[in-house]
């Protein structure tokens, strides 16, 4: 046998590999499909009707602690916080966390809020960076504020966490606009279910949509074309994968961009860990291996509705960074928790969750790439027939675009928050792009991902906001 | 089939689909902006008669243009309105609902054996504030929503076997139908107390903890010996909850059962009954509050702590001895209290 009749059959069972895989990812993604659209047909109808005022108003409605780091964010505070105590919930209390800003933030807040110096007495269960000093709002008692040493994300979220006296806790991100009656929307799950440990919601673009007092008031698609691709992409991940995995009990994410939280479990479970890019993931994998070790909560709850919007990369550059670290984040969390895997004591999360993330999410990438690289090089030694190739691509990544149509429907006839035809008609465009050319694009982000975190990089990187559009007077 | 052909109908498929959910897509947006017109210029017709109607009852051409706005449009229209309305113009709404029909298709509806359906339908009647007949029924529904919706209707009816019936849901498995529960039994207020001293002392101590959290937010002095009794449950929730409706009401009956709790043998009990002293401010209770800075949980210790801070000068005197004293718990609580009061 020639050196190069051994390549063709590398190459053939290579290809056969393939698409083995790609059989079994896409009966997942069926599965996911299905599961989905059922999950959107039943919480519709929970819905219909519904007056939310009761949980409002009710006193014996769960408490909420809002827990909000912030660093170097003086030109958005006021407003950003102004924002979280005018959210429509009873029980409501605002932790802002002062994560060793150099640019005045402390004293806008002061300034704004009137802020005196309180003393809560806290058994600091968590550690975090020095707390310097907290302090209370004259203007609304709900607002406590943490000044203390930097310490990053994960230690002002820590911090916050210790302090906390609701029964759930809620973490967002600075660039993120909670919508009105998120609170309400999310509490929802915690009331169905006693089983519930964490919810989570929908998170929009906000890119371009236009912002009054803190609010979304016109939705647009973003006239970015890297922002406009990432409206799709949150949709699919959203509406598609997370609203999936509801029924299938394997949800392990809830962004970091706003997420609901048994506060006792976090803080049991020894709160954010500090030395993952992936904190968020890492938090939600951990508090569902606990319950399933203590006997205690373990599911995941997500709701289709959309109850935050956030400010996306409009630059390939930054974008790329973030799905690097996103992946990072992805490949760290799954090495953290390997024993999970395939291990019946952790239920669903053991046999279906982890593995799929581990097969599927980050396998993925490296899979894609090695059969377009095969493909090339199949075609270049004449291994591979083009036009089988061709096909076969064309299904592979036809069946993507499928989904996310089928994302897109499930918007238009759940929510239909773009509501003029011109973004409709963007979106189907840049659904085409999206399918043939971006998607390649964060696969090799995502691959740069495992490269990095293979060689033991730990950073964020630097990430660039744009602030949102606001509303002409 | 070779695999050319089975990749070459793959394809085919997929076109179809994208194909068929762009034109889903578009002819919804389409329809939806011609309808978003006419859904605009209906809904101000019907504005203006629904407030026409909460002043004096529709003539018939009236009640036919409202009838031909549809039934969607009709409950809309209802939905904003009846939130703000009570007395006389909210029983004008019901009676205009019930002309409309919407009453007797939703408690038709009430009978279906879809839970989706009946659950829309309770709500529908929740709005209209009408379903008498049907409503109490339903308090059993399989479906938790639907139990829930039910309870958030009787709080407009509160006759006494629905009480009864209510509170019996306070055990309920599922936490949407107690919430919802506690939430009527708050709204009604008073009436509800004496159902409740009633059925909790026949509840299991689930259904009693749940009750008891209403008991302590309603604070009525009729609750007290029901609280008192309480404090010596065999179940710690419930001893806990006793602790809240203590707190509530006070007196000299009521310290007595706090002061049993703060020498309980349970971490979560004895911390109702220092928060309970704390609420009350009762200042001759310090001392009793003492051992509780030692306390080896520091959830008990820091009530103590705060419950002291709120009785004042006798409390801080005990904090300082604390302060000083060889327990070194004892001294790092009392040092955070003592800094707490200074500001």
């Amino acid at each position: 046998m020639t050196a190069g009749d051994v390549v063709r059959s590398v190459l053939v069972y290579l290809d056969v590999a393939i698409l083995g895989y790609f059989l079994i990812v896409n009966t997942f993604y069926a599965t996911l499909l299905v599961s989905a659209t059922i999950e959107m047909w039943v919480h519709v109808r929970q819905v219909r009707g519904e007056s939310r005022w009761r949980v409002l108003g009710s006193d014996v409605a769960p408490s909420v602690s809002i827990l909000s780091p912030a660093f170097n964010e003086a030109p958005t505070v006021a407003a950003s916080v102004g924002a979280l105590l005018g959210l429509r919930y009873a029980n409501l209390e605002v932790i802002v966390v002062n994560d060793g800003s150099t640019d005045g933030t402390l004293a806008i807040l002061r300034d704004a809020f009137m802020l005196e110096p309180v003393h809560p007495i806290s058994d600091r269960r968590l550690h975090t960076a020095s707390i310097r000093s907290l302090y209370r709002s004259k203007l609304d008692p709900g607002l406590l504020v943490v000044d203390k040493d930097n310490g990053g994300k994960a230690d002002s979220l820590n911090a916050a966490l210790d302090l906390a006296t609701g029964d759930l806790v809620c973490a967002i991100d600075a660039d993120t606009l909670i919508e009105p009656d998120a609170l309400q929307r999310m509490v929802r799950p915690f009331l169905l279910s006693d089983d519930v440990l964490a919810a989570g919601g929908t998170i929009r673009v906000a890119n371009d949509c236009l912002v009054e007092d803190g609010r979304i008031v016109d939705v647009r698609v973003p006239r970015s074309i890297v922002a406009g691709l990432q409206v799709l992409e949150y949709m699919r991940a959203f509406l598609f994968g997370r609203l999936g995995w509801n029924r299938l009990g394997g949800n392990l994410i809830i962004s970091g961009a706003f997420g609901l939280f048994r506060r006792e479990a976090v803080v049991s479970a020894g709160g954010y860990t500090h030395d993952t890019v992936g904190e968020d993931m890492e938090l939600v994998v951990r508090l569902r291996r606990h319950g399933y070790e203590n006997g205690t909560a373990t599911r995941v709850a997500f709701i289709p509705d959309p109850v935050a919007w956030t400010q996306v990369p409009e630059s390939l550059r930054v974008l790329g960074r973030q799905r690097d670290r996103w992946h990072r984040g992805l490949a760290d969390t799954l090495w953290r928790h390997r024993r999970l895997m395939f291990n019946p004591r952790y239920g669903a999360l053991g046999l279906v969750g982890y593995p799929y993330f581990l097969f599927v999410e980050l396998f993925a990438p490296i899979l894609e790439a090695i059969g377009l690289a095969a493909l090339v090089a199949g075609f270049l030694i004449g291994a591979v027939d083009l036009s089988f190739a061709l096909l076969f691509f064309s299904v592979a990544y036809g069946y993507g675009l499928v989904l996310t149509f089928l994302s897109m429907l499930m918007d238009e006839l759940a929510y239909r928050r773009y509501r003029r035809i011109g973004d409709r008609i963007a979106l189907i465009a840049l659904a085409f792009l999206e399918t043939f050319g971006y998607r390649q694009l964060t696969v090799f982000w995502r691959l740069r991902g495992v490269v990095t975190y293979l060689r033991g990089r730990r950073d964020w990187g630097v990430m660039d906001r744009r602030g949102f559009a606001r509303k002409a007077s | 089939m070779t695999a050319d052909e089975l990749l070459r109908r793959s394809i085919g498929g997929e076109i179809v689909a994208i194909g068929l959910a762009i034109a889903a897509i578009i002819g919804n947006a389409i329809w939806t902006a011609g309808n978003d017109r006419r859904l605009r210029s209906r809904m101000g017709t019907g504005r203006r008669l629904l407030l026409a109607a909460i002043e004096a009852p529709l003539a018939d051409d009236q009640l036919d243009l409202l009838q031909r706005l549809g039934r969607r449009i009709q409950i809309r229209l209802l939905a904003e309105l009846a939130p703000s309305l009570e007395g006389e113009q909210r029983a004008a709404l019901s009676d205009l609902a019930d002309r409309l029909g919407i009453t007797a298709r939703a408690t038709t509806q009430c009978h279906s054996r879809w839970w989706w359906r009946r659950l829309y339908a309770t709500r529908v009647l929740t709005l209209v504030d009408a379903g008498e007949d049907i409503m109490p029924a339903l308090i059993r529904d399989p479906h938790p929503l639907v139990r829930a919706q039910v309870a958030e209707w009787a709080s407009q009816h509160p006759s006494p076997s629905l009480l009864l019936a209510l509170i019996a849901l306070l055990d309920d498995t599922k936490r949407i139908a107690r919430f919802a529960v506690q939430d009527t039994l708050l709204r009604i207020g008073r009436p509800s107390v004496p159902a409740l001293i009633h059925a909790l002392g026949t509840m299991g101590p689930v259904g009693i903890a749940s009750g008891l959290i209403v008991a302590a937010r309603l604070g009525d002095p009729d609750l007290l010996p029901l609280a008192v009794s309480f404090a010596d449950h065999p179940a710690a929730a419930v001893r806990a909850a006793a602790g809240g409706v203590l707190a509530a009401i006070g007196g000299d009956v009521a310290v007595e059962a706090l002061h049993r709790l703060v020498a309980d043998p349970l971490a979560d009990v004895r911390l109702a009954g220092a928060r309970g002293l704390g609420r009350l401010e009762h200042w001759p209770s310090a001392t009793v509050l003492l051992p509780l800075l030692s306390d080896p949980t520091f959830p008990v210790r820091r009530e103590a702590a705060l419950a002291l801070t709120a009785m004042g000068a006798p409390g801080s005197l005990i904090l300082r001895t604390a302060l000083r004293g060889s327990d070194r718990f004892a001294a790092d609580i009392a040092a955070q209290a003592l800094g707490a009061e200074r500001t």
